[in-house]
């Protein structure tokens, strides 16, 4: 994608709106290491280290009203830094969460047991021995809907799982499965789809992750103009990185065609079902206080907090919104030992929101932003789908 | 699809209060903003009308009848911007934010060592010390850019003999906190949030300023709309202290934004952020839909009524793509221009109007959008803010009570409307 660095106008409302410039005596801030420093960024080699310490959280994106993709130039920085610098494992250990969730999948009694009791060996390899790292399911969701005996219906959509719920959380995707079904949607799956690549561009393997998104397309295409079937995901990196990223990030203009038809799930939910309302039955049963965050990955999306915005207004729930910024693990920048207390500060003012709310539960539907916050907050986290399918019979 | 009473069309000043105004009338109320919109580009303090026509204007309420009729004030009527502002104090007073008023104009010193009149101020900016103490303590800040203390005063000497005969003292406060970096004005309203640093502060500020001081500083109480830091720090130093208006961004802008953005969401507005809205359909004078497009993703939104609040050419309101031809680009309404082409600027830099600041939508006295012929061109959109036509928000200092005075007026007919109140 071609853009004109002179949109930025040098407001500075990102940098007064960035997580880690707020907690980091040292990051130079979006304003710089983006669009400004990429002026003269003629040859590569003269990249600054600086550039590492942005999280690829995306919330200057959100704010700026010049539509500066800030986040994707410092990607783009990030990853020429490193033809010119040498990784560290964690980079590789940390992007590679695709492959080694099949090796680990495998066997994840014996992978959760040697994480939990060698996490000292972590810190070798430059991953904080305190950060929450996900645990890796017994089944990976595509093993689990196998199980799954489901009605057909002439509605269909295909649902990417993405690498987090696949191998941590298979269970979150089964809940929409449930839930489409009792809405007479029929969910397809296609276990040719890998990685969406974001893990690789936040560590700086760009060129994976490119071929990731060039895979990827094809099987888009395939799915969207030629079956005419949109895609849905519940991870709102996966569904931003689909739809947004690959353009910003590959100059994949053509992304643009389909982009319509790739949706973050709540999304979907909230474009069908004021139309199904009448049909559907709410369960009106007593739930837990909650308390809901929203992923930055999904507030860069420009479509609002759909999920939210469905269990507040159209259930009539009351949840409050946290509000409270950044989690600070940003996919998975604060698994990194060197980033580790400035993710943990980036979270606080959250942390602060919900220990001072009544909450017991909080709602996000970023996977690694929830064991971000029960490792921060120390209360039980939900993606919303789960309530919502309960909700819904 | 989810239906909205109202749909506000940007995220400035304008366009969350007006959704404020819109909630609290109970109305279902979505705001569509381009990023966060420019908010954070503004002071926080709320201008009325410093200058018109080479006048300095001591009463700006009195002057409004003076405005010809094109100018948004004379559309609005004074009633309403009466109304407005008393709606603005007992919000940020029910808020525990309350502004001030002298029900005149009062003037602000700036960063620049000048003076600016504005109307309504946080108590953080309260001057009356200032002019009548011969004394005046300037804090400065280590590594602190954007503000230079020598400048400040140098340029205030200048103005008369009244501010040349002050004794003006400049002292240094170290923060003694480890920055790699330049540091701004937020950057130590920033800081100043966190108690312990409050405490340092306090503690240094009660070595360098004696008992009843008057002190001036940048805006670093904070960027949040509290009083409480302030009042204590003003209480243990015993000392009168004013912040002085800065370069944005601006925390006194952030402290407002905050304020209304909590609020607005408190009372179940959906904002959507980073979401800009590129087109509308328009059937039998009437919009049914707006569209926003993000990267090829589209979304569309319903709503009974629409405000468009967009801002200007700088908010993007309004666009000039070819020499003399301006655009609105959502509902390409009918433009006002006042001016040909070549009479568009003035001499840059002079203390003067210039003449394009005045373009904008055409609009009635509802701040509808109306053609050449007086007819309303979409019942159901209305015009707030920046992008309307007539006035010159920069040389006037009419900016931001032009948006809340147009709000409250678009509000309370949309709420005539819908609830019959």
């Amino acid at each position: 994608m071609e853009y004109n660095l002179d949109n930025c106008l040098a407001c500075n409302i990102c940098n007064l709106n960035c997580p880690v410039m707020a907690v980091h005596p040292e990051f130079k801030g979006p304003k710089l290491s983006g669009p400004a420093y990429e002026r003269f960024r003629i040859n590569a080699s003269e990249i600054d280290e600086n550039i590492l310490l942005c999280s690829n959280c995306k919330t200057c994106d959100t704010v700026c009203p010049a539509n500066v993709p800030i986040a994707s130039l410092n990607m783009k920085a990030k990853a020429n830094y490193y033809k010119y610098h040498k990784h560290s494992l964690s980079d590789w250990i940390l992007s590679n969460g695709e492959k080694l969730g099949k090796f680990a999948s495998l066997s994840p009694y014996i992978t959760n047991f040697s994480i939990k009791y060698f996490k000292k060996a972590l810190k070798l390899v430059n991953i904080s021995n305190k950060a929450p790292l996900p645990k890796y399911s017994k089944k990976n969701f595509y093993q689990e809907f196998k199980k799954i005996k489901q009605q057909s219906f002439e509605h269909k959509v295909l649902f990417y799982p993405g690498c987090f719920i696949n191998f941590y959380q298979p269970e979150v995707g089964i809940d929409l499965v449930k839930l489409l079904q009792k809405i007479k949607i029929e969910v397809i799956v296609d276990e040719r789809f890998i990685c969406c690549g974001s893990p690789y561009v936040s560590n700086g393997y760009l060129d994976i992750a490119k071929n990731n998104a060039i895979h990827n397309f094809e099987l888009l295409k395939y799915w969207i103009i030629e079956r005419k079937i949109p895609v849905l995901a519940l991870c709102t990196t996966c569904s931003l990185m689909l739809r947004q990223e690959y353009q910003e990030l590959f100059d994949m203009d053509e992304i643009k065609t389909i982009a319509n038809n790739i949706y973050d799930a709540g999304e979907y939910l909230l474009k069908i079902l004021p139309k199904e309302i009448d049909k559907i039955k709410i369960n009106k049963q007593k739930l837990s206080e909650m308390i809901y965050h929203a992923p930055c990955h999904l507030k860069v999306q420009g479509i609002g907090l759909p999920f939210y915005e469905i269990l507040t207004q159209i259930i009539g729930m009351n949840i409050q919104n946290a509000d409270a910024g950044c989690c600070g693990i940003s996919g998975n920048y604060g698994f990194k030992d060197e980033n580790y207390n400035t993710s943990m500060k980036v979270g606080n003012k959250l942390f602060d929101k919900i220990e001072k709310s009544k909450a017991d539960v909080v709602l996000s539907e970023c996977g690694t932003c929830r064991i971000q916050i029960e490792h921060g907050s120390q209360r039980k986290t939900e993606h919303p789908v789960t309530i919502l399918e309960k909700l819904i019979s | 699809m989810k239906n909205y009473d109202v749909a506000v069309i940007g995220g400035g000043f304008s366009g969350l209060y007006s959704a404020l105004l819109c909630a609290e009338k109970g109305l279902n109320t979505v705001v569509i903003a381009n990023g966060i919109g420019k908010i954070l580009f503004e002071d926080g303090i709320i201008d009325l009308l410093g200058y018109y026509d080479n006048n300095v204007i001591s009463d700006p309420l009195g002057y409004i009848d003076n405005l010809p009729k094109e100018h948004p004030y004379s559309k609005i009527n004074k009633n309403f911007i009466e109304k407005a502002l008393t709606h603005f104090l007992n919000f940020t007073k029910q808020e525990n934010y309350e502004y001030v008023t002298y029900n005149k104009n009062v003037w602000l010193p700036t960063i620049a060592g000048t003076f600016k009149p504005t109307f309504l101020i946080p108590k953080t900016f309260i001057p009356d010390t200032f002019k009548d103490q011969k004394e005046i303590i300037i804090v400065n800040f280590k590594r602190l850019k954007d503000f230079y203390p020598e400048l400040f005063v140098n340029n205030l000497m200048n103005i008369n003999d009244k501010y040349r005969n002050k004794d003006y003292k400049i002292v240094n406060i170290d923060m003694d906190i480890y920055f790699d970096r330049d540091i701004n004005i937020v950057d130590l309203a920033n800081l100043l949030e966190h108690t312990e640093v409050q405490e340092y502060f306090a503690k240094k500020m009660a070595t360098v300023i004696p008992k009843n001081s008057v002190v001036l500083l940048p805006q670093v109480f904070g960027t949040n709309s509290s009083y409480k830091y302030y009042d204590y720090l003003t209480n243990t130093l015993q000392a009168k202290i004013i912040e002085i208006i800065g370069m944005p961004p601006a925390s006194s802008g952030l402290r407002l934004y905050n304020l209304i953005n909590n609020k607005i969401k408190a009372l179940g507005v959906s904002v959507i952020n980073n979401a800009k809205v590129i087109s509308s359909i328009v059937n039998d004078n009437k919009c049914v839909q707006i569209k926003t497009d993000i990267l090829g993703k589209k979304i569309e939104y319903q709503a009974k009524y629409y405000i468009l609040a967009t801002g200007g050419f700088y908010g993007g309101g309004l666009e000039s793509k070819y020499p003399g031809e301006v655009l609105e680009p959502i509902f390409n309404l009918k433009i006002d221009k006042p001016v040909d082409y070549d009479k568009w600027t003035a001499e840059l830099l002079e203390n003067s109007p210039q003449p394009y600041a005045k373009i904008g939508v055409k609009v009635n006295e509802n701040l509808q959008p109306i053609n050449e012929a007086q007819q309303v061109l979409v019942d159901n959109v209305f015009v707030a803010g920046r992008n309307l036509s007539g006035f010159d928000p920069s040389y006037e200092k009419s900016n931001k009570g032009v948006s809340l005075a147009s709000a409250y007026k678009i509000v309370s007919l949309i709420g005539e409307k819908i609830n019959g109140i």
